[in-house]
């Protein structure tokens, strides 16, 4: 036991811990103003806009002549940066008159084609839109200490989306607010081993733009200003993120502009813009063009086609299939069974599959002799590759003609629902054997481990396949199938934010905590399989109203966070933009499978209320 | 003869065999402490940060050398097992308080820090109290004990 001496170590210890705690706490913490009414804010920003149109100030609401905060930045945007700033001081009607004097007095600003003006002879109205100067004002609600020294601690400090920064030198006061920290990518700055999971802010860059305001270099700032956290209040002319009701209505019309986004990025040649940069509005797959996600893609539109009514989404997803079959088919192990070569001279499992989910999607619309021989063929390829155990082998050498036993993410369960999603377009009972062995090893030997009740991998796809399995087969309560995914979706249920988790608006978002900023795609991904999970729920008469919620709250934040039209301060061209889907919400970037998961979400909810849910 | 009297003919007396065990017992704990220490430090750790680095390394060498001492019964040894204790259960206070106000900081800035934040903090300090603050007490009574 310890002496009289380690004792009083110890408990003057814990006093000095409990009384450091409580110090941070208090400096951590930022107070948090009052945000002015909503006719305040509406008058600051058509006041701002007048500087633009010139047209005279509007006399403010009375409550605006009384609201103060610790300062109030007003910001100018054109095509997604920051033209010309205003950072006024705490009475709000002064520093929005202040502002509107400085941007009226602004010669580059006022010669800017998209200030005040909504046509302007020869000038083509869509580059008008583009050049239209936004603006935006950011209330200073209050300030905290910025830890700078210690590392990755100094990267969370900054809480994302809701701070920005503030520094003071020599009597000259700079903001860095947090739309600008996202249109600057500063934001998922510290990366860890899984790439979905950086966080934190650059203030490294964050420094150098407090330093441009300031007109020092980087090192001054660092060596002299004194600089804080602040919590900003955005005021924007189009809410974001908007709230939305996850009604029928709502997500058809999100589905059809997110179908509409990816025809719009579309290549001639048949291939998808794999990346949009909303903030710079250019395209890019950096060399890592990904054929599953451009079968993906194609399953979206075919599905949107099929169940919005849209031609011009089948005929992209005929074009992207044709690129396909132009540039990709191969035939792997014999002159029936065609595949899809990868990077490397392999053909995998994933690409295969979803071009057969693709293909057998644009199959149940209509009709397409080509599809129809490439859909057969892929299957033959997927059938081949079986294990004696109902596992497939994922790769298949092309140089050296045989498949390669190794198991990659999400392929097994994407080739079980390709089997499945053919059968009704094939009705082929050789690919239900398959299918059926396969599921029974993924769902059952292939997840049977002391600990498998707490751990879940990325099942979407295998849940998605089971899902198709009920509706085709005779399926019963305790299928281990159905139980495994019900187990699956009640752990995603645990990991689900409700309101007030996290500091952002991200309820229905699926997180592993509160400083990381959840990632859009999980929650699609998840949302597709309990939509699709819910008809055969019902149909087995079980308690279906939590993955109803489930979806729901999920669907609710997909809504929220789609560009219709978005940030568009912070987008080079909304209209461009319009319907995308972004990774995160503190990015400002679309990945062709961001929008794919989150518009068959929509769709297969949709499909679902149309059912009767 | 008395039983505390030592040795005699070869044949160890009750409280030799006890001193000789608790000293084996100190003297592996610490070359153990000190190979794992360095392992953390030079292997685990994604970052070098020298203040980390530096002390680390610097309290593992005391662990090693401590260690070797006791197993070799030198006096030296047992003194510096004391100092390395001493200064493992201050690293390990240190530490802790450090985790408690970075858990203050966050929950400062982002609000509760919620059940995910709270596992995590959790998971690292159930894996740093038990060497860092729980060993160096236990060694800390052996050594009075072994006096």
């Amino acid at each position: 036991m310890p002496n009289d001496r380690v004792r009083r170590v110890l408990a003057v210890w814990a006093l000095l811990t409990l009384l450091t705690c409580a110090i941070v706490y208090a400096r951590a913490r930022a107070p948090r103003a009052a945000m002015p009414s909503a006719a305040a804010q509406r008058w600051a920003l058509a006041t701002l806009q007048s500087a633009c149109t010139g047209q005279p100030a509007q006399k403010p609401p009375a409550d605006a002549a009384s609201y103060r905060a610790p300062a109030v930045i007003a910001l100018a945007w054109s095509q997604g940066r920051v033209l010309a700033r205003h950072a006024g001081g705490a009475r709000l009607v002064e520093a929005v008159h202040a502002a509107r004097a400085r941007f009226a007095a602004d010669p580059e600003l006022r010669a800017r084609a998209g200030c005040g003006r909504s046509s302007l002879p020869g000038v083509d109205p869509a580059e008008l839109a583009r050049d239209q100067v936004r603006f935006t004002l950011v209330i200073d609600r209050g300030h905290g200490v910025l830890i700078r020294r210690i590392p990755l601690l100094s990267n969370l400090s900054v809480v994302p989306l809701i701070e920005g920064l503030h520094a003071e030198l020599d009597g000259k006061h700079a903001y860095v607010t947090p739309d600008e920290l996202v249109a600057h990518r500063l934001f998922d700055h510290v990366v860890t081993p899984i790439p979905d999971l950086s966080l934190g802010v650059d203030l490294d860059r964050a420094f150098e733009l407090l330093a441009e305001q300031l007109g020092v270099a980087r090192e001054q700032v660092e060596a002299r200003a004194s600089v804080e956290r602040f919590v900003a209040g955005n005021v924007l002319p189009q809410p974001y993120p908007r709230e939305a009701r996850p009604s029928a209505a709502e997500l058809e019309r999100a589905a059809r502009q997110g179908a509409e986004f990816l025809l719009r990025h579309m290549y001639e040649d048949g291939r998808y813009a794999y990346l949009y940069d909303g903030n710079t509005g250019e395209r890019s797959d950096g060399g890592m063009y990904n054929l599953p996600r451009h079968a993906g893609t194609t399953y979206f539109l075919a599905q949107a086609d099929r169940l919005l009514d849209m031609p011009e989404a089948r005929q992209g997803a005929l074009r992207a299939l044709r690129w396909i079959i132009r540039e990709r088919l191969s035939r792997c192990g014999g002159e029936e069974r065609l595949c899809v070569q990868g990077r490397g001279g392999m053909a995998d499992m994933g690409s295969a599959a979803l071009t057969a989910i693709a293909a057998a999607e644009v199959l149940r619309r209509g009709e397409d002799p080509v599809v129809r021989k490439l859909l057969v063929g892929l299957l033959e390829f997927i059938r081949s590759m079986q294990r004696p155990d109902g596992e497939l082998m994922h790769l298949y050498d092309l140089a050296a003609e045989q498949p390669i036993d190794i198991q990659k993410m999400y392929y097994s369960g994407e080739a079980a629902y390709a089997l499945l999603r053919s059968h009704e377009v094939l009705r082929d009972p050789r690919n239900l054997e398959t299918a059926r062995r396969l599921m029974k090893h993924l769902t059952g030997a292939g997840w049977s481990f002391f600990g498998s009740r707490y751990f879940y991998g990325e099942e979407h796809w295998t849940c998605q396949a089971v899902s198709q399995a009920g509706r085709l087969l005779d399926m019963k309560r305790g299928d281990p199938g159905l139980d495994f995914c019900l187990r699956w979706l009640a752990f995603q249920r645990v990991l689900q934010y409700g309101p007030g988790q996290t500091p952002w608006s991200v309820s229905g978002a699926i997180g592993v905590g509160p400083v990381i900023l959840p990632r859009l795609t999980t929650v699609s991904s998840r949302t597709e399989t309990a939509a699709m999970l819910y008809p055969v729920v019902r149909k087995l008469r079980l308690d279906a109203s939590p993955l109803a919620e489930q979806v729901e709250s999920s669907l609710g934040f997909l809504l929220r966070m789609r560009w219709a039209p978005g940030p568009a301060h912070m987008l080079i061209n909304p209209a461009e933009a319009l319907g995308g889907v972004p990774g995160s919400p503190a990015s400002l970037e679309v990945r062709n499978d961001f929008v794919q998961h989150a518009g068959s979400a929509m769709l297969l909810w949709v499909e679902a209320l149309r059912e009767g849910g | 003869m008395p039983a505390d009297f030592g040795p005699c003919f070869g044949v160890p007396s009750p409280a030799v065999t006890d001193l000789a065990r608790t000293q084996r017992l100190i003297g592996s704990t610490q070359l153990v402490t000190g190979a794992l220490l360095l392992a953390g430090i030079w292997l685990a750790l994604p970052a070098r940060y020298w203040p980390i680095d530096l002390a680390g390394s610097a309290l593992a060498a005391l662990c090693v050398v401590s260690g070797a001492g006791m197993l070799a019964r030198r006096a030296w040894g047992a003194r510096l097992a004391r100092i390395s204790s001493w200064i493992t259960l201050g690293l390990g206070l240190l530490l802790t308080t450090a985790l408690a106000s970075t858990i203050a900081h966050l929950a400062g800035s982002y609000g509760p820090v919620g059940a995910g934040g709270a596992a995590l903090m959790g998971t690292i300090a159930l894996l740093v109290l038990p060497y860092l603050v729980g060993l160096p007490l236990l060694q800390l009574a052996w050594l009075r004990r072994a006096e």
